[in-house]
């Protein structure tokens, strides 16, 4: 046993790695859920333009005498910009109409309340030589705070400017 | 002498200590040419005609996977399939016939280095016409996974140093592929993570290196102690960062790490560490230089002073290679 422990050490080590990581990713959540969910939009935010004043959902259309002219992004996004509300117990996404959005009180505060905020995704793909690649990127969200990190699921509608705009923290419900 | 005599005398040795349980069985096998100690391949040092085995080996590796690349699109599944996996399974049992003959043994190994170097391609032809993303995480981790549980499987059947090695390559490509998978693009987990599993692996390779450096598997161990602390010393080198955003903790601990290196060279008659060790602590001097002291002491009087500094590592590195004879 003495005589062969480097041996175990060596191919231990790198197992309690793996354990660690699996642990750094996993356990915290058990452990720290978020309370707040909140409101989001995706697609073009161009026309009807959403807006947060004084805690409430806003829309502002834009009135023009000549024809509207869109950016070409704007149709590449799939047209008119979609609501969602994100629920953190679910953890999915629901859309959601105007009307019914405009009843959240919303905190537009980067952090959420309990504090957590949300991030983009590392552009990690290893290193030499051990490149990969991933549909997980900067287009992938993530609730982060307290040291744990949990994966959104929102769809991925392929351009990252266009996919995902934080209205606010949903703090009545 | 009679076989109940052996077994008495066994007995004896055995109940007086001399003898462990281990080196029993190991002059078993070399007595009677099984097992580990019969393996020759990668226990002596190699001539011309092995090196020639060898890079034959891999030119015909580099042959099969011009051949599948250029035509990728005119080649059928199963002639892709046949070129590969086919090539691979069939290099295998090659080498396993002429492993089998002592005096053909290293071309048997040159046939097992192909089939290695060629399963891989094998399985990603596979898995991409199954429609998986043959670039993804998951689907390397299933490759290398794949590769790694069939030469260990070799290894413990047939005890050859060469599935030993291929082993740990592919236990290293596997180690690196599930992290990146585990992991995904997850925000706490940043490029000091990549680095943190080099310094992971390198003292890996270090302590595997160790522990062969005293059996059959000898030869080995040079080849884990160099790619060892280069890993170790590079990550702890990387890990320090750049002013304004260094790791003070690994920008302090690494000359000790460096240090440190130099004198387990002594310990463990490895060249390896030494010149490793020299050139890591030349390269850290330059680093601390550069990062730290050009605006106060001024470009020009940093440089002499860092230049001195290599010329005492320089003779360190003479002294303790010929006082010790680590050639």
């Amino acid at each position: 046993m003495k005589k062969n422990l480097p041996l175990i050490a060596g191919i231990t080590i790198p197992l309690l790695l793996i354990l660690f990581v699996a642990a750094s990713i996993y356990l915290p959540g058990l452990f720290t859920k978020p309370k707040y969910s909140f409101l989001y939009l995706s697609g073009s935010n161009y026309s009807p333009a959403y807006f947060v004043a004084n805690g409430q959902l806003n829309e502002h259309i834009t009135t023009s005498t000549g024809p509207t002219v869109y950016p070409p992004s704007y149709y590449s996004t799939g047209g008119q910009p979609q609501l969602f509300v994100y629920d953190v117990g679910k953890n999915q996404s629901e859309a959601i109409s105007f009307a019914d959005a405009q009843k959240f009180s919303l905190n537009t505060d980067p952090q959420s309340p309990d504090g957590f905020e949300i991030v983009s995704g590392n552009d990690g793909g290893g290193g030499f030589p051990f490149f990969y690649s991933s549909s997980d990127n900067y287009n992938t969200k993530y609730l982060k705070g307290h040291d744990v990190s949990r994966k959104l699921n929102i769809p991925d509608q392929g351009n990252y400017y266009y996919n995902f705009t934080f209205l606010g923290w949903v703090t009545n419900q | 002498m009679e076989k109940h005599e052996a077994v008495q005398y066994i007995k004896e040795v055995a109940a007086q200590k001399i003898l462990t349980k281990e080196e029993a069985v190991a002059a078993y096998d070399e007595g009677a040419g099984t097992g580990a100690g019969n393996d020759i391949v990668l226990t002596k040092k190699l001539g011309i005609a092995e090196i020639l085995y060898y890079i034959g080996g891999g030119i015909v590796f580099l042959g099969i996977a011009i051949l599948v690349e250029q035509n990728w699109s005119t080649l059928s599944f199963p002639t892709r399939l046949i070129a590969t996996l086919g090539a691979a399974i069939g290099a295998y049992i090659i080498g396993f016939i002429f492993s089998r003959e002592e005096k053909f043994e290293t071309i048997g190994s040159a046939f097992y280095l192909i089939s290695a170097l060629v399963l891989p391609i094998g399985l990603y032809v596979i898995f991409d016409n199954a429609g998986f993303d043959t670039a993804s995480a998951g689907v390397q981790s299933f490759i290398s996974g794949i590769a790694l549980a069939l030469f260990l499987l070799s290894y413990v059947v047939q005890r050859k140093n060469i599935f030993t090695l291929f082993s740990i390559i592919f236990g290293t490509w596997f180690f690196f592929a599930l992290t990146n998978f585990m992991v995904g693009s997850n925000p706490l987990f940043d490029w000091n993570f990549f680095e943190y599993r080099v310094l992971v692996v390198g003292l890996s390779y270090l302590l595997i290196g160790y522990a062969f450096s005293k059996t059959e598997k000898a030869p080995l161990s040079g080849f884990l102690y160099s790619f060892g602390i280069l890993g170790f010393l590079g990550a702890a080198l990387a890990l320090g960062g750049w002013s304004p955003s260094q790791n003070v903790f690994w920008e302090l601990i690494f000359p000790g790490l460096a240090l440190a290196t130099l004198f387990v060279s002594v310990y463990l008659k490895a060249k390896s560490f030494l010149t490793f060790g020299a050139l890591f602590l030349m390269g850290y001097i330059l680093k601390i230089t550069a990062e730290y002291f050009t605006s106060g002491l001024g470009w020009p009087l940093s440089l002499v002073l860092a230049g001195l500094m290599l010329i005492a590592v320089g003779y360190l590195y003479v002294f303790l290679r010929k006082k010790y004879s680590l050639a």
